[in-house]
C-alpha cells in the first residue's frame, strides 16, 4: 500500500518498493529519536509565533476601535462631509421712496473646489485640459487663473458671467469634471448709472490687508470675495454683506458630491433706505454737468442728507467689468473718483457771512438794527478793501442780502479772530461732520495761533496774523476751507434755529422681512445758542437776498416757495484773469424749512463762477424737483450778483 | 472520470477523517468573502453583484479543486516535483512577455473567457508549487538540513521562484515565499545558528539593496510609510490612515452593513482586494473583526494540529508549508490595513477578491485536508 518515500519519524521497518528512487535511498535516513522531539519543540514555538502575531493583531483592533473609535469616528464623520458656502445675496440700496440704487442680478459662475480634485498631478491635469475649451480659455490662461485666485482650500473661481450653455455642458461632464463646479452668484448692479456713484461706492475684491482685520473677517469674508469699497458700500458694509450659510454634502473620495446633508440658510444682507431722494439727486447731477463741483441738501430737521452730488461722475457698473482694463481705469473712473461734495475744501467766500454774523450778534459787536456805512471798500491796516460797490448805509440785512464786504471786515475786526474762528467750529466748520461715508476731509478754520505754527513750520520769520487776514476771514477767504457739506449743515443751522446737525445718507436698514434693523437717529454735532431775534436776523437777511430789492440771489426764487439764501464767489488768487469759486447755501421754505442747500461751483480750468449766476440756479433746480414744481419753474429767474 | 478524481473521499476510512472543522471555516470565511466583496464595490459603477458573483464562481471552482486535491494521496504530487518546479518558472518567466503592464508591473496571463476579463496570476500558485517541491525536497534531505550546504541549497530552491517573482515584481510574494522556507526548514530540523546567521546576513542584504537602489522607489516609500503614516497624509500614507480611520470608526459592534462610511465613500482604495479588512472592520467593528480572527485561529489550529498529528515526515513538511502561508497572509494583511506592517500587497486569505489566490488557497487547504485524512501512518 504504501508506495511513497516516506521520512517516517520512526525507522521504517520495510524498505521502500520503489526502485527508482533507490539512489535516493541512500539519503533517506532514519531519523533520530530526538528529531520527533526536536520537531514537537519547534512546532510549538511556531504555534507560540502564530499566537503572539494575533494577540499583536487584536490588541491593535481593541486599541483603533475601543481606545480610539470615538476619534476615528468623527475623523470618517469629517471626511465625507464638506460645507459648501452659500454666499449671502448682498444687500440692496434704494433712496427715500424705495427706488433702486444697487441691486444684485444673478450670473453663472465657474469655479474649482481645489479639494475635489484628483490627488494625482497628471489627473488634475486632465480635468484642466478639459476645462479650459468648455469656459473658452487656453489651458495655460486657466492655470494662470488658478495660481492667481488660489487662497488655501477656498473654492478657486475660473469664469465668471458664463452663459447658460456652458454651465449645462460642465453639469453634463461633471463626473469626468471632479473638483469642478458651478453655480449661480450674484453680480452687483448700479441701476441708476453714474447717479450718485460718489455717493453709493461699489464692490472690489478683499485686500489681504481688510482680511486680516478681525472686524471684517468676522463678517464671514474670504478670499475672492467682493467687499464694499467707498461710498455707502464701504461705510455699511457691515448691514450690507449679511452672513454666508453653508449647504453640508456628503462626499466620496474623490471629492463628488454624494447629497445634500444638511444646510445652514445665509442671513441675507440688510436693504439700505437712505434718505437720499432720487430726483433731486438727478437734478443736482444734470444742472452739475459739464462742470467742476458739488452739491448737497439736507434736511434741517435732522440732518438727512437729501442729496450728494459731486461732479463730474463716472458709471460704477464699470468697477464690476472683471478685468477692468488699466487703460479704461485711468480714463474712465480715477479722474472722477473725488467726492467733492465732502472730499473737497475750499475757501467758502461770502457764504461764510452767516458765520461772521452770528459771531458780530453774540459776542455784542452789533446788533440786528446796527447800521453802517460802506462807500465801496475800506483801509484795513495798510492794505485797500474794496466792496462789490458801494452800498451806502446797510444793517445787518442788508449786509447778507447786498453782500456787503465792509460791514463785515468791521464786525470781525470787532470781535477779533480767535471769536470768528470759534463760532465757525460752533458751526461744524474745518472739523469732519461724521457723515457715514469713508473719506471725509475736515477743512481748515484759520486762528492766529495756528497760523504762527503753520508759519514757524514753514520757516516764514514773519509769524504775525494781520488785521487783512481777520478782514479775510470775515468773508470766507484766505486761509478758510469748508467742504460743501459742512455749509449745508451751518446753513440748515439757520434755517432750524441754531442746531448743527451730524448728517446721515442712511435712514434705516430692512431686513428680510421688512423688519427694520437700524435706524440713524438724530444727532446734533452743536448748538449754536443764539437769542431768537438773533437768528431770526441772519434768516431775514438771507431771505431777502433771494427774495428782496437788494438780494444777490434772485434766481433761486421758486413761484410760491420763500427761499432763504447767501451767494459766494472766492477769488482764486495768483491768475492773472480773474477766477473765481461760485456758492450758494440756501433753505426753505422760508417759514418752515425742509431742505437746506449749498452748490459748490469749482473753477478747475479757471472759471470765474458766481454765487448768484451760476450756483443758485443748481439750487432752483434741486428746489424745484424737491418741491415738485414741474418744468414751468425751472426756468431761470433773474440774475443779480 | 471525476468519480475516479474523487474517489478516495467515499472510503469510510477516509471519510471519517475529513476534517469538518477546517472545512467549516473554508465556508464561513467565504461567506463573510462574497459580504465583504459586495459592499467593498457597490458604490463603485459597476461593482457590487458583479464582483460578488465572479467570487461566487471563483469559489465554487476552488472547491471543486480542493475536493479533487483533498482526494489524491499528496505524495504523489510530489513526485511530480521536478516538472510542478519547472513548469511554476516557466509560468513565471511567461508574464513577462504575456503580461500587460498594469501600475508598472507584469503579473497576469489574460485568459480568454469570453464575457469576462480574467487574468491568471502564475505568482499565487507559484507559492502551493513551492510548497510541495520544498517539502519534496526536505523530506529527501532528512536530518542533513542541519548541514548548512544543505540548508543553502533548499534556500536556492526557493531563491530562483523569488528572484522571478521579484523581476514582475511582486515583493509580497517574494516574502510569502520565503516565510514558507522559513517555517518549512525550521520544522524540518535546520540549525537555528545558521537560521540565525542568515536573518543576519539577509538584514544586511536588505541594507545593501537600500543603498544600491535594488529596491524599487515605490517600495522604499512603502517602508517610509509605514514607520510614518503622516509623513505623507494625501499620497503614501492615504491608504494606511483612511483604513485605520475606516477600522477605527467601526468600534465595538461596527456601522453595519453596507453602512460604513469610509466604505460607501470609497475612501480606501483596493476595498476589494488587499484592504478588504477595512469593510469588515468598519461595518462589524471589534466584534466582527475578533470573530473573523478566531476563524481563522480555528483554521490554523486544524493545520497545526494535522501538523502534529501526521506521523508522516512529507505531510508534516507541506502541512506546516501551508499554515505558514496562512499565517503570513493574515498577519500581514490584517497588520497592513491596521497599520502595524508596511504596505506590501498580500491578498487576505479566501476573503479578497480575485481568482488565482482564492484557487492557490485552496489547492494548499486541500493538500491539508488530505494530509489530515491520511496523517496515520498505520491503516487497518
Amino acid at each position: 500500500m504504501i508506495n511513497r518515500a516516506v521520512i517516517s519519524p520512526k525507522p521504517p521497518t520495510t524498505p521502500t518498493r520503489s526502485s527508482g528512487q533507490s539512489g535516493m535511498i541512500t539519503r533517506l535516513r532514519p531519523l533520530p529519536a530526538q528529531d520527533t522531539e526536536l520537531s514537537a519543540i519547534r512546532l510549538r514555538m511556531l504555534v507560540a509565533a502564530v499566537i503572539l502575531l494575533f494577540a499583536a493583531l487584536l490588541g491593535r483592533l481593541w486599541y483603533l476601535q475601543i481606545v480610539q473609535g470615538e476619534t476615528m469616528k468623527s475623523k470618517a464623520e469629517s471626511n465625507r462631509r464638506r460645507r459648501v458656502r452659500d454666499s449671502a445675496p448682498r444687500g440692496l440700496i434704494t433712496d427715500i421712496n424705495g427706488k433702486m440704487l444697487a441691486m444684485n442680478e444673478a450670473q453663472f459662475s465657474v469655479f474649482i473646489d481645489p479639494g475635489g480634485l484628483p490627488k494625482k498631478k497628471e489627473d488634475r491635469e486632465l480635468v484642466y485640459q478639459q476645462l479650459a475649451p468648455l469656459i473658452g480659455i487656453s489651458l495655460d490662461e486657466l492655470k494662470k487663473t488658478i495660481d492667481k485666485n488660489r487662497v488655501g482650500s477656498n473654492a478657486i473661481p475660473v469664469a465668471e458671467g458664463v452663459s447658460q450653455q456652458i454651465l449645462a455642458r460642465i453639469m453634463e461632464n461633471r463626473s469626468r469634471l471632479p473638483g469642478i463646479d458651478a453655480g449661480v452668484e450674484p453680480v452687483r448692479r448700479y441701476p441708476q448709472g453714474p447717479v450718485a456713484a460718489h455717493l453709493l461706492g461699489h464692490i472690489a475684491p478683499i485686500k489681504p490687508e481688510e482680511l486680516a482685520d478681525e472686524n471684517i473677517k468676522k463678517r464671514g469674508y474670504r478670499s475672492n470675495d467682493d467687499i464694499g469699497r467707498d461710498g455707502v458700500e464701504r461705510a455699511h458694509d457691515e448691514l450690507l454683506c449679511g452672513q454666508p450659510g453653508g449647504v453640508f454634502y456628503e462626499i466620496d473620495a474623490k471629492g463628488r458630491r454624494q447629497r445634500e446633508i444638511g444646510r445652514e440658510d445665509p442671513t441675507p444682507g440688510a436693504t439700505l433706505r437712505l434718505n437720499l431722494n432720487l430726483e433731486v439727486q438727478k437734478a443736482a447731477e444734470s444742472a452739475l454737468a459739464g462742470m467742476y463741483g458739488a452739491a448737497v441738501a439736507i434736511d434741517p430737521r435732522d440732518g438727512s442728507v437729501i442729496a450728494l452730488a459731486s461732479a463730474p461722475t463716472f458709471d460704477p457698473n464699470l468697477y464690476l467689468k472683471r478685468p477692468l482694463s488699466q487703460e479704461e481705469y485711468e480714463t474712465k473712473v480715477k479722474p472722477f473718483g473725488l467726492n467733492r461734495a465732502i472730499q473737497s475744501a475750499s475757501p467758502p467766500g461770502s457764504t461764510f457771512k452767516i458765520i461772521t454774523s452770528a459771531a458780530g450778534l453774540a459776542e455784542g459787536a452789533i446788533s440786528p438794527n446796527t447800521w453802517m456805512y460802506c462807500s465801496g471798500g475800506m483801509q484795513v491796516g495798510k492794505r485797500y478793501f474794496k466792496c462789490h460797490s458801494s452800498h451806502g448805509d446797510v444793517n445787518l440785512r442788508d449786509a447778507l442780502a447786498a453782500s456787503c464786504d465792509v460791514f463785515y471786515y468791521h464786525v470781525a475786526l470787532d470781535v477779533k479772530a480767535e471769536r470768528v474762528a470759534a463760532w465757525a467750529e460752533k458751526y461744524g466748520l474745518g472739523s469732519k461732520t461724521g457723515i457715514d461715508l469713508p473719506g471725509e476731509k475736515g477743512g481748515n478754520i484759520p486762528t492766529p495761533e495756528k497760523h504762527a505754527l503753520l508759519a514757524a513750520k514753514l520757516g516764514n520769520p514773519d509769524t504775525r496774523w494781520y488785521p487783512g487776514q481777520t478782514a479775510n476771514m470775515s468773508i470766507g477767504q484766505g486761509e478758510v476751507q469748508t467742504t460743501p457739506l459742512q455749509m449745508a449743515l451751518a446753513v440748515g443751522a439757520v434755517a432750524n434755529g441754531g442746531t448743527v446737525w451730524e448728517p446721515h445718507i442712511v435712514k434705516e436698514a430692512l431686513d428680510s422681512d421688512g423688519k427694520v434693523t437700524y435706524r440713524a437717529e438724530p444727532k446734533a454735532n452743536s448748538k449754536l445758542g443764539l437769542k431768537p431775534d438773533q437768528i431770526a436776523a441772519i434768516q431775514n437777511g438771507l431771505r431777502a437776498a433771494v427774495g428782496g430789492s437788494r438780494g444777490t440771489a434772485h434766481s433761486a426764487s421758486l413761484p410760491g416757495i420763500a427761499v432763504a439764501g447767501k451767494t459766494g464767489s472766492a477769488e482764486l488768487r495768483g491768475g492773472a484773469q480773474k477766477a473765481s469759486h461760485g456758492w450758494f447755501i440756501c433753505y426753505a421754505p422760508y417759514e418752515k424749512p425742509t431742505i437746506a442747500i449749498c452748490i459748490f461751483l469749482e473753477s478747475h480750468n479757471g472759471e470765474n463762477y458766481h454765487g448768484g449766476a451760476n450756483a443758485s440756479p443748481v439750487a432752483r433746480k434741486m428746489l424745484a424737483a424737491y418741491f415738485k414744481l414741474g418744468d414751468a419753474a425751472t426756468g431761470s429767474g433773474s440774475t443779480v450778483d | 472520470m471525476t468519480s475516479a478524481l474523487i474517489a478516495p473521499l467515499f472510503e469510510p476510512r477516509l471519510r471519517k477523517q475529513i476534517d469538518r472543522a477546517l472545512i467549516f471555516s473554508v465556508v464561513a470565511l467565504m461567506a463573510v468573502s462574497l459580504y465583504a466583496i459586495y459592499f467593498a464595490t457597490a458604490a463603485q459603477p459597476g461593482g457590487g453583484l458583479k464582483y460578488a458573483l465572479r467570487q461566487g464562481v471563483f469559489f465554487i471552482i476552488g472547491l471543486i479543486l480542493m475536493v479533487v486535491v483533498a482526494a489524491q494521496d499528496y505524495s504523489k504530487f510530489t513526485r511530480y516535483a521536478p516538472f510542478l518546479y519547472i513548469g511554476n518558472a516557466l509560468l513565471l518567466l511567461a508574464v513577462r512577455v504575456l503580461s500587460p503592464e498594469i501600475n508598472g508591473a507584469r503579473r497576469w496571463i489574460p485568459l480568454p473567457i469570453p464575457g469576462m476579463d480574467f487574468k491568471l496570476q502564475p505568482s499565487e500558485f507559484a507559492k502551493v508549487i513551492i510548497i510541495l517541491t520544498l517539502a519534496a525536497y526536505l523530506a529527501r534531505l532528512g536530518p542533513s538540513i542541519r548541514e548548512f550546504s544543505n540548508l543553502i541549497k533548499t534556500l536556492l530552491h526557493v531563491a530562483l521562484p523569488v528572484i522571478l517573482i521579484q523581476l514582475q515584481p511582486d515583493l509580497g510574494t517574494s516574502l510569502v515565499l520565503l516565510a514558507i522556507w522559513f517555517g518549512m526548514v525550521f520544522l524540518a530540523g535546520a540549525d537555528w545558528r545558521h537560521l540565525v546567521g542568515m536573518i543576519l546576513v539577509g538584514a544586511l542584504l536588505f541594507g545593501v539593496a537600500w543603498q544600491t537602489n535594488l529596491l524599487k522607489p515605490y517600495q522604499k516609500d512603502r517602508i517610509y510609510t509605514f514607520i510614518n503614516p503622516m509623513n505623507d497624509p494625501k499620497g503614501d500614507g492615504y491608504h494606511v490612515l483612511q483604513s485605520m480611520t475606516a477600522i477605527g470608526g467601526g468600534q465595538v459592534s461596527g456601522q453595519g452593513l453596507g453602512h460604513g462610511v469610509q466604505t460607501n465613500g470609497q475612501f480606501i482604495p483596493e476595498n476589494h482586494t488587499d484592504f478588504i479588512f477595512t469593510v469588515i472592520g468598519e461595518e462589524t467593528g471589534f466584534v466582527g473583526a475578533a470573530i473573523l480572527l478566531a476563524t481563522y485561529a480555528l483554521l490554523l489550529a486544524r493545520g497545526i494540529a494535522t501538523v502534529a498529528e501526521s506521523e508522516d515526515a512529507l505531510g508534516r513538511l507541506i502541512a506546516v508549508g501551508v499554515v505558514t502561508l496562512f499565517a503570513f497572509h493574515i498577519v500581514v494583511n490584517m497588520g497592513m490595513t491596521l497599520g502595524i506592517m508596511p504596505v506590501v500587497g498580500v491578498p487576505l486569505p479566501l476573503i479578497s477578491y480575485g481568482g488565482s489566490a482564492a484557487w492557490s488557497m485552496m489547492v494548499a487547504l486541500g493538500l491539508l485536508l488530505g494530509i489530515h485524512m491520511r496523517r496515520h501512518k498505520i491503516l487497518f
